[in-house]
């Protein structure tokens, strides 16, 4: 009798242990963890465009609209028994680089870097990432007709490191009716001049009439301002860089251009704009009714959707105004566009499942529009402009008629910063200058006439 | 092997490890960060064989106008911050000291509080303090029918709001410090100064200054060495602006190295810190001329 229990206690072992090793190999087959660097971005708990992050539960509009369009979700439903598990890691927008500079120097093992199209030049240098799909990127947006502009800016010395997957469009933000009780309407407030005009009395009413903290905040901080003014500096006929003679590029803003954009942006603060050093905190104090009027993007609707779910876009459209920039009377709006790509680090652990995984969103073209639009975001593509998923989602649900238009209108007269290595140590260049002059230290001439010795010296080395 | 041998050798055995560990990674960190120095490493050729270049780094960072700026930064903050530290800490220590058992017992924790919040906490604390818009010094100042005040967009005041955050979260430490000291002074010798009749002056600058002065020394070598390398709490209060005017030299390192992605650059500048802490250090031991072991 003892020895059939020691037997039978022995072949449950034996028969447990098969179990458990076999169940554990199985789940090792089907687990994929990939790991992805992202920027924080307000309202939206995910990876944009890409799949929800591990342990996260995707509930609501999502999980109705994007949750079976996101690529890490058809990958998986096409690949039976494979389970992709994402891992975040979203930096502040002002951390990034800084990030990648980490993930470079530890050679960290990421599947997936989602990056500002101003990086890609610095970052594809030092070669981290990998060019191995080049070909494939480049047949889908030619397939796709994107646009020129973002075909260079996927690229660097001729490879493509990932596809420029939207754009967005700097934007004012507008509480409507403090600027009606201060005497104005949208139409006074969207040139140059008519702004800095009624600045003063929308402060005041704000300030008076509703305890606000001020009437324009704007952002005054290295990784922005500049980015504000490069659309009237466009305007003016300026340039971040330009071509000479010799073929050779060299600072472009060292003129009137520059000159009287940038003196522009002096005239805002002694106006009563609020210079804010610290960004991050603007969408959320114009939401709180701190100020009338905030200078951000078109990516805040996002946020400012989710902070009414109850009202519809009409009563929000009523409420909130909305204009890409301010345009200098008798000329053309030119507003600065940026945009995110997805990039696979050579050191990725699963770079071609990452390819493949990339490659389900873009080669899906419905479910590609319907997720731009969903996240509030404009094409880089012909395509996806003119696709009827898209209007009708973006002008139904997203966006009124009115803002479409006009952003639309913003991205086709887009300014896009140079696709240099250089343009990061650039932009600090420009942002010393901006600081000179704002704060009197120097005037336009002195500041930009500095930082175009040192950008020309830059691009010289 | 004698056995005063072996008594030596057994202490030495069990300490090696701890030894080893630390030599290490001393050795380590200051070995690569040489060889930044010596070589050309940016964020774009880090992954690519580096360029040796022998000691141009120390010519580039010498030659920098910022480099210049952030010195002077370092030295009116470091200077500033230092004195004030060493002032108030040494008066609230001394008043502790002198304060009835109760008195000292009840504001002895609430004063080493701020050195308890890490800098970053520190940073955003005084951050919303001295704000423009929401700040509570500016909601006073309004209340009080003055303009309000942009602390972290002009030079000098943008200097006075970092420094005194430092000296508010660093001051704890030197209360600390000079309360050890003035514990060891003997009761016997207050007393005695009690029957001699001196006044509270004549007793600190003659009877406790002179006992605790090693303590003043250590205290002001440990704070030099914390404030000449402070950059987190600059970092996230200004991030060195307005226009470098709180660009101090560790935070320029810090900014090259991981801003603009030179590292060699940022390797360069720590290698200048050190011999700046040496420097001084030397100087504070040969002008006190104390033991201080």
């Amino acid at each position: 009798m003892k020895k059939l229990a020691s037997s039978l206690l022995v072949l449950t072992l034996i028969i447990g242990l098969t179990v458990v090793t076999a169940t554990a190999q199985n789940d090792e087959e089907k687990v994929i963890i990939q790991k992805v660097m992202t920027t924080e971005s307000a309202g939206i708990e995910r990876a944009p465009f890409l799949g929800p992050l591990a342990g996260e539960e995707m509930k609501g509009k999502v999980k109705d609209y994007v949750y079976y369009h996101m690529p890490v979700v058809k990958y998986e439903t096409e690949h039976p028994g494979v389970d992709i598990k994402l891992k975040g890691e979203a930096h502040p927008y002002g951390d990034m680089l800084k990030s990648m500079t980490l993930a470079i120097t530890s050679q960290s093992t990421f599947d997936y870097i989602e990056m500002d199209d101003i990086w890609l030049g610095k970052i594809a240098e030092s070669g981290y990432l990998s060019g191995k799909y080049s070909d494939q990127y480049e047949k889908w947006a030619n397939d796709l007709g994107m646009y020129d502009v973002f075909k260079k800016g996927s690229t660097y010395k001729g490879t493509w490191y990932g596809l420029w997957r939207a754009t967005d469009t700097r934007a004012i933000w507008v509480w409507k009716d403090v600027l009606h009780a201060a005497g104005y309407t949208m139409e006074d407030i969207m040139s140059c001049e008519g702004l800095l005009e009624a600045l003063p009395d929308i402060t005041k009413t704000a300030k008076e009439e509703f305890g606000m903290v001020g009437g324009l905040e704007y952002p005054f901080n290295g990784k922005w301002v500049v980015d504000q003014w490069y659309g009237w500096l466009y305007q003016l006929g300026g340039k971040i860089l330009k071509q000479n003679e010799d073929g050779e590029w060299v600072a472009g803003f060292n003129n009137e251009a520059g000159y009287r954009s940038l003196n522009y942006v002096k005239k805002l603060k002694e106006n009563g704009a609020t210079m804010r050093r610290s960004w991050q905190w603007m969408l959320a104090n114009f939401l709180d009714r701190n100020y009338a009027m905030t200078y951000e993007g078109s990516w805040d609707i996002v946020s400012i959707l989710e902070k009414y779910p109850d009202k519809s876009l009409q009563e929000i459209k009523e409420e909130i105004g909305v204009i890409p920039t301010t345009v200098f009377e008798g000329h053309e709006m030119r507003v600065l566009t940026g945009g995110w790509l997805w990039t696979i680090p050579k050191t990725a652990d699963h770079p071609d499942v990452a390819f493949e995984v990339l490659m389900e969103m873009f080669e899906d073209r419905e479910a590609y529009a319907e997720m731009t639009a969903y996240e509030g975001k404009f094409p880089t593509t012909e395509w996806i402009w003119e696709s009827p998923t898209y209007k009708e989602r973006m002008i139904g649900e997203v966006l009124p008629k009115e803002w479409y238009d006009r952003f639309r209108e913003g991205v086709s007269g887009g300014v896009w910063r140079p696709f240099f290595p250089e343009y990061p140590d650039i932009q600090k260049e420009l942002w010393d200058a901006t600081q000179k002059v704002v704060m009197g230290k120097a005037t336009a001439e002195e500041a930009l006439s500095t930082a175009a010795e040192n950008v020309n010296k830059m691009m010289e080395d | 092997m004698s056995m005063r041998r072996y008594s030596l050798l057994i202490p030495a055995l069990f300490l090696l490890p701890a030894i080893s560990v630390l030599f290490f990674l001393q050795f380590f960190a200051w070995g690569w960060n040489i060889n930044l120095v010596l070589h050309d490493v940016t964020l774009m050729n880090f992954l690519r064989e580096w360029e040796f270049i022998g000691l141009d780094n120390f010519r580039t960072v010498l030659t920098d106008t910022r480099t210049l700026t952030s010195l002077k930064n370092t030295a009116i903050f470091a200077f500033a911050s230092i004195s004030l530290q060493m002032l108030v800490g040494t008066a609230i220590s001394y008043l502790l000291y002198r304060a009835a058992p109760k008195v000292e017992r009840f504001f002895r924790p609430i004063v080493i509080l701020p050195w308890l919040c890490s800098v970053l906490i520190a940073a955003f604390g005084w951050q919303l303090l001295l704000a423009k818009d929401i700040g509570l010094l500016n909601t006073v100042i309004t209340g009080l029918g003055f303009h309000r005040i942009d602390f972290f967009g002009g030079s000098t005041t943008a200097m006075i709001s970092i420094i005194l955050a430092n000296t508010w979260w660093g001051t704890p430490f030197t209360i600390l410090l000079m309360g050890s000291g003035m514990t060891s002074i003997s009761p016997q010798l207050v007393e005695a100064s009690k029957v001699d009749g001196a006044s509270e002056w004549i007793f600190f600058t003659r009877v406790a200054l002179p006992i605790i002065l090693p303590f003043i020394l250590i205290n002001l070598i440990l704070i030099t060495v914390w404030t000449i390398n402070m950059f987190g709490l600059i970092l996230a209060m200004t991030g060195g602006g307005p226009l470098n005017a709180t660009r101090v030299f560790p935070l320029h390192g810090y900014l090259a190295a991981f801003d603009s992605g030179n590292f060699s650059y940022g390797a360069t500048v720590t290698v200048f810190s050190v011999i700046i802490n040496i420097i001084l250090i030397y100087l504070y031991v040969k002008i006190a001329n104390v033991e201080l072991v």
